[in-house]
């Protein structure tokens, strides 16, 4: 979600509603006779208005959940879960006095709060900037579940390529051209493989780039994680360019093809990076969030007992 | 045909019932999203499940009572209700604390001064707002105001101390601190320069007086024991004031006697006892019937030559202070001739008036303030008074300030000349080292409670326990699993 200038009513009401709680914690902080505590009135009073925040920040996963509800717009949801849930924190610190807790429970609470925040706050972050960045990053992007499936797809493709690569190398004419059936046709015969002599190719070079696809190109397509020379673009442009050496020149769009399948990987590997970064961290926000939630039930039920 | 992709072409490759199967990703999220909540509600259940109730608890109870801190319910009264507070009823079980004043308004529960559950603090260390949200605007319940009614700590609006209010020293000894401090007094001796702590030690110093009786009569007399005064011993205190707080009270026999000696006859070496005037007067009638008895001779000898002081060892307490210490003899100042005593009783009754006269008129009236005539022509002493306590509602530890000179405090000491001087030092001097924060502000600790007591202790009353093993800690102590069956037990639980 960008942080644009539609948040600024939020902005105001937060930076609003903090001042006044900061202002009324300071006045009771002088004013009560055992020190501020969470089970004073003014105690109680923030960390009844904070957990509410933070229960209407986690409605949000139900409002996703049906999405045609008429409770507003999923929008304004996002934005009011961005920033209650944030203006939750001070109020919750208010209601703790600044403590972290010194108890089992309150302390548990308060180190989940406090990940639930900070991933919460790196989300945010990454929101904001990772999309625009994998426009300009990811050409070719795609549903992040089908990277696998497309990957496959891609190494369906490759291998297409090389055993028509191959085949042309090995002396298949159906992949010459007449300038090149004209050459080879002046070159003579040599052992059977005119054509193939007339290309100046032979099996050594099929063998070649045989090799490089079970090598290189084919674990390079198979992987998700580890380093292969060609995620790096340097590295696979040298190797295709060694490749050029050894393959006539008719041939080379097959070669184009297949650095464009290692670029479509390369994508699809940086999509996979972004988005990791991008919903990561929801693994650790929405889970510790629930716990949080549930833990902070209890806890406001206790201590309304005691 | 070279290889071409569009978004078009790329899309066309989706499977579009991908959604229908939950990816890792998403298979993760749904599981930590349900498996975390319940792993956490499973850790409240199993700590529940075996009674371990602390976990509720926002922080650890105070030292104190850190020995029931797993027995919520010993001090979390249940109402009857879903509400299980700290009513005051369970701090009464074990605290009989007192009210603080007859005259206030209302009295706060225990727990909101006492507030527990942060850590191992002292909790009779309240905060300065318990006692301000009274003190800050003071009110009685017989509208009678005897105290600043605006204080509201110690750096903010706490008046000046009481003793330096009234303005003067309320004994009614005479005491010369300037003289007591020159270099040039004599002490039995020589020459001596007396330091604070030869007359002024705490209460938990043991050693020799160096001035006491004991140094010029080590066999007849010895020096006292001096306890706390009833103004410095309370019964309790909420403030931690040490068995060093306060200073020994100064008695005669302990601090003065060395110097001040009461020697009342050049023929006696007895002194007379630092005691009211009949009883000196019995000792020296006794003393000098006793000396004319072994010694008929004096009968006869020259009155005024046996009055005449042979001014050495002791005996010396009629040299001016600051004169020379050339040994000398010292005359009383007889104006008339004493006639010669015709019998015993006439001699005794001749030196025991001489011997009175001196002792009345210079010895008691250098230290006692007035003396009137009294019954049989014995002085009456008006009461001596020395104040052991100057802060009557304040505790200061004079021990927890022995880092410091006595001069630091006491600065007007070597310049005082005047009993009436109050050389206790002024609030001010208290505030350059005592400062609300404390800690906080690089300082001691200026709190309300660091001097004054919330509960006058004087009025506690003794309590009955009413605890056993069973309810304090939960367990049953070895051999008592069946003292329920026996008769003494049964009674006892009665």
């Amino acid at each position: 979600m960008l942080i644009d200038r539609s948040h600024r009513p939020w902005l105001i009401f937060s930076v609003s509603a903090l001042a006044v709680s900061g202002i009324g914690y300071a006045v009771y902080d002088s004013l009560s006779v055992g020190g501020p505590s969470g089970g004073s009135l003014f105690g109680l009073i923030y960390g009844s208005v904070g957990y509410a925040f933070m229960v209407f920040a986690g409605l949000l996963g139900l409002r996703k959940k049906f999405p045609i509800w008429r409770v507003g717009r999923t929008t304004t949801w996002m934005r009011g879960h961005l920033w209650l849930g944030l203006l939750s924190f001070p109020l919750i610190l208010f209601h703790a006095a600044f403590s972290l807790g010194a108890g089992a429970l309150t302390r548990t609470l308060m180190v989940l709060f406090i990940v639930v925040v900070v991933s919460g706050l790196l989300g945010a972050v990454f929101q904001h900037f990772i999309p625009r960045l994998m426009t300009e990053r990811v050409q070719l992007e795609t549903i992040y579940e089908q990277i696998d499936a497309v990957r496959l797809q891609l190494l369906e493709e490759a291998e297409k390529i090389v055993a028509d690569l191959c085949s042309a190398l090995e002396g298949d004419i159906s992949f010459i051209g007449e300038e090149q059936r004209t050459v080879a046709a002046s070159a003579g015969t040599r052992g059977g493989l005119t054509v193939a002599s007339g290309l100046g190719a032979d099996d050594r070079t099929s063998d070649i780039v045989g090799e490089f696809f079970q090598t290189e190109l084919r674990p390079f397509l198979l992987q998700t994680r580890g380093r292969c020379p060609l995620a790096d673009k340097d590295q696979a442009s040298g190797m295709f360019g060694q490749l050029r050496v050894e393959i006539p020149r008719n041939l080379w769009p097959k070669l184009a093809d297949l650095e464009s399948l290692c670029d479509e990987k390369r994508g699809l590997d940086r999509q996979r990076r972004m988005h990791h970064l991008l919903h990561g961290w929801l693994l650790v926000h929405i889970p510790i969030s629930y716990a949080l939630l549930a833990l902070a039930a209890i806890h406001a039920i206790f201590a309304l007992r005691y | 045909m070279p290889r071409i992709r569009t978004a078009k072409s790329v899309a066309k490759r989706i499977d579009l019932q991908y959604f229908a199967r939950l990816h890792p990703f998403r298979r993760w999220k749904l599981w930590l999203s349900i498996g975390l909540p319940v792993l956490a509600l499973g850790w409240i259940l199993a700590v529940n499940a075996v009674g371990h109730q602390k976990v509720y608890s926002p922080g650890p109870v105070s030292e104190a009572h850190a020995v029931f801190g797993d027995r919520c319910g010993l001090c979390h009264l249940s109402t009857g209700s879903f509400r299980a507070p700290v009513v005051d009823a369970a701090c009464q079980a074990c605290h009989q604390a007192p009210a603080h004043n007859q005259r206030q308004t209302f009295t706060p529960a225990c727990s909101s001064c006492h507030v527990e559950h942060r850590g191992t603090i002292r909790l009779a260390a309240t905060a300065d707002n318990a006692c301000a949200q009274c003190h800050a605007d003071l009110k009685s319940n017989d509208g009678t105001q005897r105290f600043d009614g605006h204080v509201s700590g110690f750096d903010r609006h706490h008046p000046e101390f009481s003793a330096l209010r009234s303005g003067h020293d309320p004994g009614t000894m005479n005491l010369n601190h300037y003289v007591h401090l020159q270099p040039t007094l004599r002490g039995p001796a020589g020459a001596v320069q007396m330091k604070c702590d030869d007359c002024h030690r705490p209460l938990n110093v043991d050693e020799p007086w160096p001035y006491s009786v004991a140094v010029v009569q080590p066999a007849s007399q010895q020096p006292v024991a001096v306890g706390p005064t009833g103004a410095q011993q309370r019964k309790r205190r909420s403030v931690e004031a040490g068995p060093g707080a306060y200073m020994t009270p100064i008695k005669y026999v302990n601090q003065c006697a060395a110097c001040h000696v009461l020697q009342f006859d050049p023929l006696i070496a007895a002194p007379a006892p630092h005691s009211k005037p009949e009883q000196v007067h019995a000792f020296i009638v006794q003393k000098l019937t006793e000396y004319v008895a072994a010694n008929p001779a004096v009968l006869n000898s020259d009155p005024v030559a046996a009055l005449a002081y042979n001014d050495e060892g002791p005996r010396n307490f009629l040299r001016p202070l600051g004169e020379s210490t050339e040994p000398r003899n010292i005359v009383r100042p007889l104006q008339n001739a004493l006639p010669r005593a015709q019998s015993a009783t006439e001699w005794v009754q001749v030196r025991t008036a001489q011997a009175e006269k001196l002792l009345w008129s210079k010895n008691c009236h250098v230290c006692h303030q007035a003396t009137e005539g009294g019954g049989e022509g014995l002085p009456t002493s008006v009461q001596a008074i020395i104040p052991s306590r100057w802060f009557p509602h304040a505790e200061f530890d004079h021990e927890q300030h022995r880092m410091m000179s006595c001069i630091s405090c006491h600065s007007r000491i070597p310049q005082s000349r005047l009993t009436a001087d109050i050389n206790v030092p002024g609030i001010e001097l208290c505030r350059d080292c005592h400062k609300q924060g404390g800690r906080t502000v690089s300082a001691a600790p200026g709190g309300c409670f660091e001097c004054h007591s919330y509960h006058d202790w004087r009025n506690e009353k003794r309590m009955e326990g009413t605890l056993d093993l069973t309810k304090l800690r939960g367990i049953h102590p070895a051999g008592t699993e069946n003292a329920s069956s026996l008769p003494a037990a049964s009674g006892t639980a009665k």
